[in-house]
Parts: C-alpha cells; sequence; structure tokens
C-alpha cells in the first residue's frame, strides 16, 4: 500500500488533532528545512528517524536510524550470521602407522597439532565477529558486525540480540573446534606433500641425516636398521593415533560379537516360528527395512508386542505422537520387546534423526530449522504451535527478548545440513514456501 | 516548526514502515520497506557465513539540486 501526501496529511491530522491547513504548512515547512539544509551541505537529523543529506552525485540520501531500523526489522531482530561449517572429508581411511609413512604421518600430526594450537586464536576472532554484537547494545553491535557485511548500518538490525547471542554460540564453538581440527588433520594426511609438510620435514632434518650415518656404519640392506632409523620418528606419533586404530579394532570385534549374538538369537527364535511362515532374509541386519519388520511382527505375540510400542510412539503416518512420550523411552522400550522375542535389535524401526515431520529429537538441536513465524503475542504462537503440530510438522520454539520486548520464533524440521534444509522449505505448501527462513535452532536456554 | 508536528510525523511515518506501506511525499521522495532475503556471504579466509534476512528501508529522492 502506498501513502502518498494527501493520505499523510490525514493520517497526521489524526495523529496531532491539529487542522488540515496547518498541518500542510508544517510538512511544507519541514520538507523546506530539509531540502534547505541539505542544499547547504549539511545534514539534517530528525533524531528518532533518520538524517538526510546529499551526497557526493548531489542526491538527497535518508539514512534511518538505529531505532527505526530495528523496528522495521523487528521480526528479524536477534538473528546472527550463522557460520556454515565445511563438509567432512569422509573419502579418508586411516593409515597404519608402521606401513612406512612414518615420516609423513608425523609431519602431518605434527602440522596438525599447529594448527589445532592456532585454532583458539581464530575461534575469538570468529566469536568477536558474531559474539560481540550479541553481547553489547545495539550502537555497539553495530560496529562489531561491521565486517560482517558491506553496509554497517543495517547490520544493527542484527545486532539487538542481547545477552543469548553469545550464549547461543558457545556451545557451537567447542564444535567448530573438533571438526576443524579432524579436517585439518585428514587434509594433510591426504596431501603429504602439502607446505606444512615441508615445514616439518625441515625441522627433522637433522635426525634423518642422523639415523643415514648409522645406516652407513651398520648394513645399509639391513631391515632392522632401517627400521631402527625410523624408531627415532616415532615418538612425534601422538599416543591417540595409535589409540584410535585400537578403538577401531575394538569397535570391530564388538560388532561382530553383535552380529553372531543377533544371529544365533535370529535362528533361535526362528525355530518357534510356524511353519506357514515365509522365510525372512538370511541376514538380518540392523538396517532391516520396514517390510522385513513387519513381517517378523506377525511372527509371535511379542513382535506384535513390539510393533504396537513403535505404533504408538513412532511417526510412522507422519504425525507426531504425544510429545511427552520420550523418544528413548519408546524406543529402548521397543528394543527390550524385540530382544525377549529375539529379533534384531533397536534400531530398525528408528524415525531418521533428522526430517521435516514427526517428533522433535533433541540429539537432532544441532541442526538447522526453518522459521515460518515469528509473534510478539504468546498466545498467538501456541495457537500456530498447535496448527503446525497436527500438521505433523516437528515444531520448534524460541523465544528471544530484544529491547524489552519478547519475540517468539516458529520454526518447522530438523535438519542436518543447511542444504537439507533448503530444499524441505521449498517443498513445504504455500505460503510457506517462499515466506520462511532458515536459521540454526536456537533453544530458549 | 511545531515539536508536536515533528513528534507525529515520526511516529505516523513509523507506523507506516512497521506495515512495509510505501510513504510517498512530494518535494522529498519516496520511502519504501524492502525484505532482503537471507545469504550466504564469504570472508577472504574462507568463512562462509548466512547472513540473516532483514527488511531495510530504502529513500529514493524526488528532488536533485545542486547544493
Amino acid at each position: 500500500m502506498k501513502i502518498d501526501r494527501k493520505r499523510l496529511v490525514d493520517l497526521l491530522v489524526e495523529k496531532t488533532s491539529m487542522e488540515r491547513h496547518e498541518v500542510e504548512a508544517q510538512l511544507e515547512q519541514l520538507i523546506e528545512r530539509i531540502v534547505s539544509a541539505t542544499k547547504r551541505g549539511k545534514a539534517l537529523e530528525i533524531k528518532g528517524f533518520g538524517t538526510f543529506y546529499f551526497d557526493s552525485d548531489h542526491e538527497l540520501k535518508f539514512d534511518p536510524s538505529r531505532s527505526l531500523s530495528t523496528e522495521i526489522s523487528y521480526k528479524y531482530a536477534g538473528m546472527q550470521p550463522v557460520e556454515l561449517l565445511p563438509e567432512r572429508d569422509t573419502s579418508i581411511t586411516l593409515e597404519d602407522p608402521l606401513d612406512g609413512q612414518e615420516d609423513g604421518d608425523a609431519e602431518a600430526w605434527t602440522s596438525a597439532d599447529t594448527d589445532e594450537a592456532d585454532l583458539p586464536s581464530e575461534l575469538e576472532k570468529s566469536q568477536e565477529a558474531e559474539g560481540t554484537a550479541g553481547a553489547t547494545s545495539l550502537p555497539a553491535a553495530a560496529g562489531s558486525a561491521g565486517d560482517e557485511s558491506t553496509d554497517g548500518r543495517t547490520d544493527t538490525d542484527h545486532a539487538g540480540t542481547g545477552t543469548p547471542s553469545r550464549d547461543e554460540a558457545e556451545p557451537q564453538l567447542p564444535g567448530h573446534a573438533e571438526e576443524s581440527v579432524s579436517d585439518r588433520a585428514c587434509d594433510d594426511e591426504a596431501a603429504p606433500t602439502g607446505v606444512p609438510l615441508q615445514r616439518s620435514s625441515k625441522t627433522e632434518e637433522p635426525e634423518i641425516s642422523g639415523s643415514d650415518e648409522r645406516k652407513k656404519e651398520a648394513s645399509a640392506a639391513d631391515k632392522e636398521d632401517l627400521y631402527a632409523s625410523r624408531e627415532p620418528a616415532m615418538p612425534l606419533l601422538p599416543e591417540k593415533r595409535r589409540g584410535s586404530g585400537a578403538i577401531i579394532w575394538v569397535i570391530i570385534l564388538i560388532l561382530l560379537v553383535g552380529a553372531a549374538l543377533a544371529a544365533y538369537f535370529y535362528f533361535a527364535g526362528e525355530e518357534e516360528i510356524s511353519a506357514q511362515q515365509e522365510p525372512v532374509g538370511t541376514e538380518f541386519s540392523t538396517e532391516g527395512s520396514q517390510g522385513e519388520g513387519s513381517g517378523d511382527v506377525s511372527l509371535s505375540a511379542a513382535g506384535d508386542q513390539a510393533l504396537g510400542l513403535v505404533n504408538a510412539d513412532g511417526p510412522e503416518d507422519g504425525l507426531p505422537s504425544d510429545p511427552a512420550s520420550g523418544y528413548s523411552e519408546s524406543s529402548s522400550a521397543s528394543a527390550a520387546a524385540q530382544a525377549a522375542n529375539g529379533n534384531s535389535p533397536a534400531g530398525m524401526r528408528d524415525p531418521p534423526l533428522y526430517g521435516l515431520r514427526g517428533e522433535v529429537i533433541p540429539r537432532a538441536n544441532d541442526g538447522y530449522s526453518i522459521v515460518l513465524h515469528s509473534f510478539d503475542e504468546e498466545s498467538k504462537t501456541e495457537e500456530v504451535v498447535e496448527n503446525l503440530i497436527n500438521e505433523g510438522y516437528r515444531t520448534i520454539v524460541g523465544s528471544r527478548t530484544v529491547a524489552g520486548r519478547t519475540m517468539w520464533r516458529v520454526s518447522v524440521g530438523q535438519f542436518e545440513t543447511l542444504q537439507d534444509a533448503q530444499n524441505a522449505a521449498a517443498e513445504l505448501p504455500p505460503p510457506y514456501n517462499t515466506q520462511n527462513f532458515i536459521h540454526r535452532i536456537q533453544l530458549n536456554n | 516548526m511545531d515539536a508536536l508536528f515533528v513528534i507525529a510525523f515520526k511516529e505516523v511515518l513509523r507506523e507506516q514502515f512497521v506495515k512495509k506501506n510505501d510513504v510517498d511525499i512530494d518535494g522529498l521522495g519516496l520511502f519504501s520497506v524492502k525484505h532482503q532475503k537471507q545469504y550466504q556471504k564469504k570472508f577472504e579466509n574462507g568463512k562462509v557465513v548466512l547472513m540473516p534476512p532483514r527488511n531495510v528501508l530504502e529513500f529514493k529522492s524526488n528532488i536533485s539540486e545542486l547544493p
């Protein structure tokens, strides 16, 4: 809707109870004053509203005040820039530290340790870039957010977060640190000829030359001496690297034992099954399909009971169940029933950790969500939340207090990645598919 | 100029901006509220952030005179 001068005068008459001609005269006087001041090369500020000035192109410009900018963007007040985490490189596999790559590994770990040591300063910088805005009041926040955007003025829109934003940032930082370290370590392993490795190899040159001398003294072809010459590099390997290899072997052993037990219970339970049943697949992996699950359930009364638990609590039809029933409880109950029946271990019918519909899973609160509404009335928020839950969405409500006013932000879905959230947002029904934005999940803590 | 009028002027315009109404004042210019969608911003150090959405007030003058 467009308010022209005539309509504006009407509104001003209503507001001031002045005569119309008087309002028109006052408005004309205000405009003249703005123009004359700016023509003299001066900026005219209307406090609490903004500043008029002529720019270098001799064009009249207007900069809204911070309070006006915040009020205009009140719906998005408190939102902080979200740092996107780099994708993990899952193609890297652990190598045996004794497979002849000791030097390279040692160098990689050395460089990784160096990066790790540098990380706190980087995190502090990022925290300064994001967190400072939340820790300060509006005017200070404008400055701190200045490096986040080319427009320092409009950054004050995000700055009204108040203290909660720092609280939000803190839990994320350790996660960043861990992932960054792991990524860097993997990168160095994948590219042993990288710059950090060259730098590390320089520092180890004396050790290598020393080992060569020893090799010359002994038999040059002797492999034991060769290994002995490499032994000095071993202390550079961190213990956790060797320890992680052992942990992997332990995990593999546990999985094998688990699989053997599952197979044992499966075949033991199969003996009790009547001959009318169709045979189920010989493999009984933890990723059993729904079809297999339903087949299993029909086998025994205990299986029916197990499915009953899942149907009562699980969001199979996309609708959320009673929020009071915790997901973990239902999952464990189902697992117990299945274990009693000799069925596959839990996990067969687990709802996905992330998704648009179903119940909110606390473990998935480290991801992203799609914001559909922002309200300053709690009653309206509750009404909308109830509707969204009835429609089967995972619904999350977060509240923020900005300048003494509390606003509630309603979002749906829990997504691991930003891309997943964007894809889901595009598939929402109108008007949600266009009127939404994605943010990192923020809880009221 | 009456101070009461200036206060009323600010309040009326703020109310219209919050409602996302454009305000066109002859002899001055057009105020309009635009929505800026969220976008990804990449910094020189490789850090990528998702900038939140916001509403911004734009002003387009309908006068252009040499000062």
